[in-house]
């Protein structure tokens, strides 16, 4: 990697960090009191700044990171293959197969495809979302 | 008591109760079955025999991976005792959940991706439930935390009935019973729904049991909320929950992925959603 690379990707990680450690401040100063202002029978409670919501989302986000340093700090492991219907395979996915042949196995996502038209649902989304957005837009200019 | 305190109870206490409702529920399913089951601490020796048996990995990830997925259940656990706002802590239950799906997701093998991608599944037809319960139980309560929902003068279950249907419901997709038991089952003999599981050994299934265990008893933590009456009867609630699924469990056969789905969100939808619906229409 280059230092520029190094760069852009240490401030994107001080950026999240900043931003996860933020939501609750955020929330207490700035969402808080609009949210009072504008709906004033919200309870207090709900907007209260809680320091071990900061805390929890903090380690959350640092637990992807922390779990990359532990693997790289434990390089060596007891190494086993993947199990594959009883039979080793390697991390090309070739398995041996009934009869000495050699079969590829291929992994394919086919959840939710007969659940949920996903085409569908992202032009729809697309479209319904705009047309809120506009009028959203339009209704404050009126408002004004 | 200091909230704090039944937090950290709840990181102790916890696994004896959720070890303790397995090897009851095994000892049930048994006699169930014509069988005469196993000892009542079998689940508890099953657990040690695994923290005694050489672990064999295939990635530097699954154990960590897993690890936090035990971690982030019990701090679930804690903090939903010691007094944190509820819909967070069901936000931190999801991520605990998607720990599991990762750690399984992470080895190569076409069974532990299949059992990953059937957790998802579970996941998403689960989760929203939870979420919209949380925010039912503010609405009824005007409050936000546990104890606080404790000491209203509002009894939850009978202002959302809907909500506790609903909650049977899903409580048999997170406490792994049939029919809606598609990507992990405590039966042995079914290594395809068992694919969750089909690259861990030793430590690392029993760290899959104990967040297990840990699941089991926020639960019930869950249903104390739904009976705010008093912490006995919530749990008595789901003590008497808890039989009916066994009951479902070795009565019913395995459904498919996608009825499961459909059933739940349908649940969620009409019997959650309409039920706090009536309520915003009855103006409470």
């Amino acid at each position: 990697m280059s230092r520029y690379e190094w760069f852009t990707e240490g401030a994107m990680a001080v950026g999240v960090l900043l931003a996860a450690g933020g939501v609750g401040v955020i929330s207490d100063l700035v969402v808080g009191p609009y949210a009072l202002a504008a709906f004033s029978a919200t309870p207090r409670v709900f907007l209260a700044l809680d320091p071990v919501l900061l805390i929890v989302m903090l380690s959350t986000v640092l637990l992807l990171p922390f779990i990359t340093l532990f693997s790289w700090l434990r390089p060596t492991y007891d190494h086993a293959d993947f199990y594959a219907s009883g039979r080793s395979a390697n991390v090309g996915h070739v398995m041996g197969a009934a009869l000495g042949g050699i079969k590829k196995v291929t992994l394919r996502n086919y959840y939710l495809d007969g659940v949920i038209n996903g085409g569908l649902l992202f032009r729809a989304g697309t479209v319904t979302c705009g047309a809120v957005l506009v009028a959203m837009v339009t209704a404050g200019m009126v408002v004004r | 008591m200091n909230p704090a305190v039944y937090g950290i109870l709840f990181v102790v206490f916890a696994p004896v109760f959720g070890g303790l409702l397995a090897g009851v529920d095994r000892r049930v399913s048994a006699r169930m079955q014509g069988r005469v089951g196993p000892p009542l601490l079998q689940p508890f020796y099953d657990v040690g025999k695994l923290f005694q048996k050489t672990t064999r990995q295939v990635n530097p990830i699954a154990e960590p991976l897993l690890l936090a997925h035990v971690g982030y259940m019990a701090a679930c656990g804690a903090l939903l005792l010691s007094g944190t706002d509820l819909i967070f802590t069901a936000f931190i239950f999801a991520l605990a959940a998607l720990l599991l799906v990762l750690a399984a997701g992470s080895a190569n093998s076409p069974f532990s991706f299949t059992g990953a991608e059937r957790e998802l599944v579970v996941l998403l037809a689960s989760e929203p439930f939870f979420i919209l319960m949380m925010a039912a139980v503010c609405k009824v309560t005007g409050v936000n935390s546990f104890g606080a929902v404790l000491a209203s003068s509002q009894l939850v279950a009978v202002q959302l009935p809907g909500v506790v249907l609903a909650f049977l419901l899903v409580a048999t997709i997170k406490l792994r019973k049939s029919p809606f038991d598609i990507s992990i089952s405590h039966h042995p003999h079914q290594e395809l729904v068992s694919g969750l599981t089909s690259d861990m050994s030793g430590r690392m299934l029993a760290y899959v049991e104990l967040g297990h265990w840990y699941e089991s008893a926020l639960l019930c933590a869950f249903m104390v909320l739904l009976f705010n009456w008093s912490v006995p009867l919530g749990i008595a609630a789901f003590l008497v929950a808890y039989a009916l699924e066994v009951l479902v469990d070795n009565a019913t056969s395995r459904i498919k992925w996608q009825l499961l789905l459909r059933s739940t969100w349908v649940a969620t939808f009409v019997l959650c959603g309409g039920n706090v619906l009536a309520l915003f229409l009855l103006g409470r």
